[in-house]
């Protein structure tokens, strides 16, 4: 009986071991890859697919079969004939247009359709971004999707996906607003980019340095670009407001009196500037979302009424409105409000040392104060402190926060005003004249007195003849000496444009 | 034939004994191979070299301990506060609700360190009757390593409360959990024990080991110099012997330790290994030029010179008394940069609380904010609060340049100690003056006690005129080195009072360097009678000035138990 069993044992060994060995083949079979598409490329995948026949084509006319015929990956959102049935007959023709729409619909690397949670923006060959969700790819819906081959995916689409102008293109092609294209435009200079420079010396003359060949690079670069926005970036999203030459004149005009300058040119270039430079939101406002205020990249709210849009464009980096008019609110907005903060001085004449200090208001909220105590004489030209600002063509209100908590007596300050750095030439400046700070040593922390020294002070008004770089001296007092020492103490001077 | 059959007999069995003998060779060789990267046990403890080799290896694993160390004592504090980067382990050290699987909470790397302490001292011992070691060899690295494993204790008494307390050279860790044989003991019996073994050494060498004493082991090591370098590396005996007796609760042996360390300028002219300058070393002082001197003006603050400041700086060595090295280029680098750097891990940052402690004082000239905060103890990074303490010298434009410093101990707190001491003993005017604007400011000559001259160790001269200037003329107090307004001091209420404010002070001056908790749990344990809720309210208004307020009711609620003063026991 138990022989019986052992040799029971000792048979279905074998026989499993036979059964293990004719399975062999069919486990391998099991496992190996066997798509015969996963040997092609994706250039070869197209061509062999009817329905693909002339975007196929294209390719070959634009050259991107050799580059889908390579080993690296890529993602193809190939049109089908139906969709490319009716496209323009230009864009064929040109070369170059050709290009950029087929690159319009290939990307480096693999992407399927399991990648968008929910949506992916993706780089394509020719510089822009497009969004590829799960079931569509920019506007258009996917067909049949991840067919997978050897260097890449393709996906077919139902519609063919014309590339999008970015803002800067869309701006040089819109032909209502040429006045605000040729001023960008004119911005435009060429650079040296001397980033990888090979430093050799520097000139003596002119201090300039002077670089190995071949290690600088001249590059076109653009100012407004630089200041303001890059508006051809296709990283970036933003809403950008396109005056037409109409508003763009009438913003001249109405713009001019506070950009005047001695030239004529520059002040032409200073309003033109002025009009152009509030025009970039880093954010995308579709017209249905219009926000009563939009604030600027450059902090100038402004307002666009949707009765003022002539046209609306999608871009590849935002939305463009070309617009007939633009509202803001002018003063304290446009023309902003100039505050001087008494610690960033930009060049002291003083007999004794200045310290910053932080300091408390009756309020709690903590400024810094800039002070100098023990002023024992008024020399000609006074002791000053000097700070350089900029300013519009434009009447401004003049205000000062400045607590005297250094002397026991009030003491006497002027604010003066000059376009240059001189103080104390023989032509008196622009002044709003002497105003005496009242002390508050002494006075209770909860007094009126006392609260109200920590108040904003109007001292008079000045009036900009020109756009640009204004100096303020805060000058000491006259007929200061040992008995009757004077003090120089500041917090802010403020500047509020008027009409 | 016969004897031919014989000799071949002979001749057989000896080729055969020959051959088992080369085999036994043979296997001599193969089994017992050296290893050529490491030394054997019986290599070790030879002579003085490996004497010295052995405290300097443990010195050195005993760096590696920085981070652990200054988390524990500050992250549990109420200075330091996590990033959204820390792991919720670290999180659970801010809101003292530790689990025993935080690795932050693992008391082994301290006990790996004791293990090679006491495994160091039996052999140093051994040596010793040996005669390998003289006398004086033999109590200069004695000292050393049983001062570092007495500090280690400490630590583990303060963090855990109940611990064992090995001394024996164990060779495994496991041998640790075994409870019958080391049982735990309570943190007062601890430091009880700690005194008693400290206090043994004989006096002369409670003086730090010097170069002339110790030729081999004080010695230029790679870039540092013995001079200030080298010599601070170790730690700083009496002062740690006033820090045992402070938490033991002896305020008079306290204040003696620390006193004759202030004094070190008064005893020695000269030191080989240091810079001593009479009225400066460890006195917190202010010599009156712009740059000779830690003090702040309104140009320059070289304050931050302490943690910045190379080794072997003059100035910072007046404040600096035990400092470690840290450097990209040996282990374990500077573990310190990636925790507070914010090109680092940046798990930690200032709390809210300390940035407020900082923006409330009111400086000399009336202004606001104290100088040692915003862009001294720490910085605006982007907006974000970072340390600046340890990072102040690192640059991302040189990520590997990772030359760093853990300074141990320093004269600030040494004072604030005394301070404390001095206080608990009714000298709070005495402690008053070393935290305000110093002894000369308060007292305008000699330190006085009802009325006369105080006595040792409370005998401070300030005296300063044309023809005699007092030792401690110079000393210009904590706060009147930070040109902050003295604090005032309840009259009524003085020693308490005073209390707060050495421990409010202290928040000012050495915040993130890994003296908070040990500081606060030291009242906190003082005080448990009258003021059960001490720990738990100033750990609470760290959560409260950051706005956590679910936190804060966590913290407090937790520590309303005494038993969650400290971090649960467990080996891993």
């Amino acid at each position: 009986m138990t022989k019986f069993k052992v040799n029971h044992i000792v048979l279905m060994l074998l026989l499993a071991t036979l059964v293990f060995a004719g399975c062999k083949k069919a486990w391998d079979d099991h496992t190996e890859i066997d798509i015969p598409r996963l040997d092609q490329t994706l250039f070869e995948q197209i061509s062999a697919e009817p329905t693909l026949s002339t975007f196929s084509t294209y390719l070959v006319k634009t050259g991107y079969d050799k580059l889908l015929g390579s080993s690296k990956t890529f993602t193809v959102w190939a049109p089908n004939n139906n969709a490319l049935k009716n496209i323009d007959a230009s864009l064929i023709n040109d070369n170059e247009a050709l290009k950029r729409f087929v690159g319009n619909h290939i990307s480096n690397q693999s992407y399927f359709t399991d990648a968008p949670k929910p949506s992916l923006v993706i780089r394509m060959m020719n510089g822009k971004n497009t969004i590829f969700t799960k079931t569509t790819f920019e506007q258009s819906a996917i067909v049949n999707a991840d067919v997978y081959v050897k260097n890449g995916v393709l996906h077919i689409v139902d519609a063919a996906a014309t590339p999008k102008p970015n803002a800067w293109e869309f701006l040089q092609s819109a032909t209502a607003a040429s006045s605000q294209k040729d001023f960008i435009k004119g911005l435009d200079y060429m650079d040296l980019d001397t980033s990888k420079g090979v430093l050799l010396y520097k000139d003596p003359v002119t201090q300039k340095g002077v670089y190995q060949e071949g290690t600088t690079f001249k590059v076109s670069r653009n100012k407004y670009f630089q200041r303001i926005a890059n508006i051809s970036s296709e990283d970036s999203l933003i809403t950008y407001i396109i005056l037409n030459n109409a508003a763009f004149d009438a913003e001249k005009i109405k713009l001019a009196q506070y950009n005047k300058q001695v030239d004529p040119l520059k002040a032409d270039t200073l309003t033109k500037w002025s009009v152009v430079k509030d025009l970039v939101v880093n954010k995308v406002y579709n017209i249905n979302e219009l926000p009563d205020s939009m604030t600027t990249v450059t902090g100038v709210k402004i307002h666009l009424d949707k009765s003022a849009i002539v046209e609306t464009r999608l871009l590849s980096n935002g939305i463009a409105y070309v617009v007939n008019h633009i509202g803001y609110k002018l003063m304290e907005n446009k023309i902003p409000t100039v505050v001087v903060q008494g610690e960033m001085p930009d060049s002291l004449r003083l007999p004794s040392t200045v310290t910053a200090r932080i300091k408390q208001d009756p309020n709690g909220v903590r400024f810094t104060d800039f002070q100098t105590g023990s002023i024992t004489s008024s020399p000609s030209p006074l002791y000053y402190y000097r700070y350089k600002t900029n300013v519009s063509s434009v009447k401004y209100e003049v205000y000062w926060r400045a607590i005297n908590d250094v002397l026991a007596t009030p003491v006497s300050m002027k604010i003066d005003f000059n376009t240059t750095k001189s103080f104390g030439s023989l032509i008196p400046l622009a002044t709003v004249g002497y105003y005496n700070v009242p002390s508050i040593l002494g006075l209770g922390n909860t007094s009126q007195a006392y609260k109200d020294a920590y108040k904003e002070v109007y001292l008079g008004t000045y009036t900009a003849d020109n756009y640009g770089d204004l100096y303020l001296f805060l000058a000491s007092a006259l007929g200061a000496s040992a008995t009757i020492p004077t003090a120089l103490t500041l917090d802010y001077i403020k500047l509020k444009p008027v009409n | 034939m016969y004897m031919n059959k014989n000799i071949s007999t002979a001749f057989s069995k000896l080729i055969l004994f020959g051959l088992c003998f080369c085999t036994l060779l043979s296997c001599k060789k193969a089994f017992d191979l050296q290893p050529e990267d490491a030394l054997e046990a019986s290599q070790t403890y030879r002579n003085v070299y490996d004497a010295d080799a052995a405290i300097l290896g443990i010195y050195g694993k005993f760096v590696s301990l920085a981070d652990k160390y200054v988390l524990l004592n500050e992250l549990r504090g109420d200075l330091l506060d996590v990033t959204p980067n820390a792991n919720a382990y670290l999180k659970q050290l801010g809101t003292q609700t530790v689990t025993s699987d935080n690795p932050y909470a693992d008391p082994k790397p301290f006990y790996e360190v004791i293990l090679n302490c006491n495994d160091a001292l039996k052999n140093f011992n051994i040596m010793r009757q040996n005669k390998v070691l003289d006398n004086n060899q033999y109590y200069q690295r004695y000292t050393d390593v049983l001062f570092l494993r007495s500090w280690l204790y400490l630590q583990l008494g303060i963090h855990y409360g109940s611990v064992p307390y090995v001394t024996d050279a164990l060779t495994n860790i496991e041998d640790i959990k075994d409870e019958s044989k080391f049982q735990k003991i309570t943190f007062d019996d601890l430091l009880g024990r700690l005194i008693r073994d400290t206090e043994a050494t004989p006096k002369e060498f409670l003086n730090q080991n010097t170069s002339a004493s110790s030729p081999t082991l004080i010695l230029p090591m790679d870039t540092y110099l013995i001079r200030d370098g080298v010599f601070k590396f170790f730690i700083h005996r009496r002062s740690f012997l006033g820090d045992l007796n402070l938490w033991k609760g002896e305020y008079l042996k306290a204040a003696s330790y620390y006193k004759d360390v202030m004094e070190i300028g008064t005893n020695q002219t000269t030191n080989a290994d240091q810079q001593v300058d009479i009225f400066d070393t460890y006195r917190v002082s202010d010599d009156n030029s712009t740059d000779h001197s830690l003090k702040t003006t309104a140009v320059i603050n070289p304050w931050t010179n302490i943690f910045a400041a190379p080794l072997a700086d003059r100035i910072a060595n007046w404040e600096r008394m035990w400092t470690l090295p840290l450097t990209g280029s040996f282990s374990p680098g500077n573990p310190l940069l990636s925790l507070f750097s914010v090109s680092g891990n940046y798990l930690v940052k200032p709390s809210a609380l300390s940035i407020n402690n900082w923006n409330n004082q009111v400086r000399t000239d009336g202004s606001l904010t104290d100088r040692r905060g915003l862009n001294m103890s720490y910085r605006l990074n982007a907006n974000q609060p970072e340390v600046l303490k340890f990072t102040k010298n690192y640059s991302t434009s040189l990520p590997f340049e990772k030359t760093g410093m853990w300074v141990v101990y320093r004269a600030a707190v040494m004072h604030m100690r005394f301070a404390e001491a001095a206080n608990r003993l009714d000298r709070s005017t005495l402690a008053g003056a070393l935290i305000n604007n110093g002894i000369f400011g308060t007292f305008g000559t000699k330190s006085t006690y009802n009325g006369v001259a105080d006595t040792y160790p409370f005998n401070f001269d300030g005296t300063t005129t044309t023809a005699f200037r007092g030792n401690w003329y110079r000393n210009s107090g904590i706060r009147g080195r930070a040109v902050n307004q003295n604090v005032s001091i309840d009259p009524a209420n003085a020693m308490i009072d005073t209390e707060d404010k050495i421990i409010q002070e202290e928040a000012l001056e050495t915040a993130f360097e890994g003296y908070r908790w040990q500081d606060l749990l030291r009242i906190a344990l003082r005080r448990q009678a009258t003021d059960p809720n001490y720990l738990a309210n100033k750990i609470a208004a760290k959560f409260e000035a950051a706005g956590d307020f679910s936190a804060a009711a966590t913290a407090r609620a937790r520590l309303a138990d005494k038993n969650n003063w400290y971090l649960p026991f467990k080996l891993k």
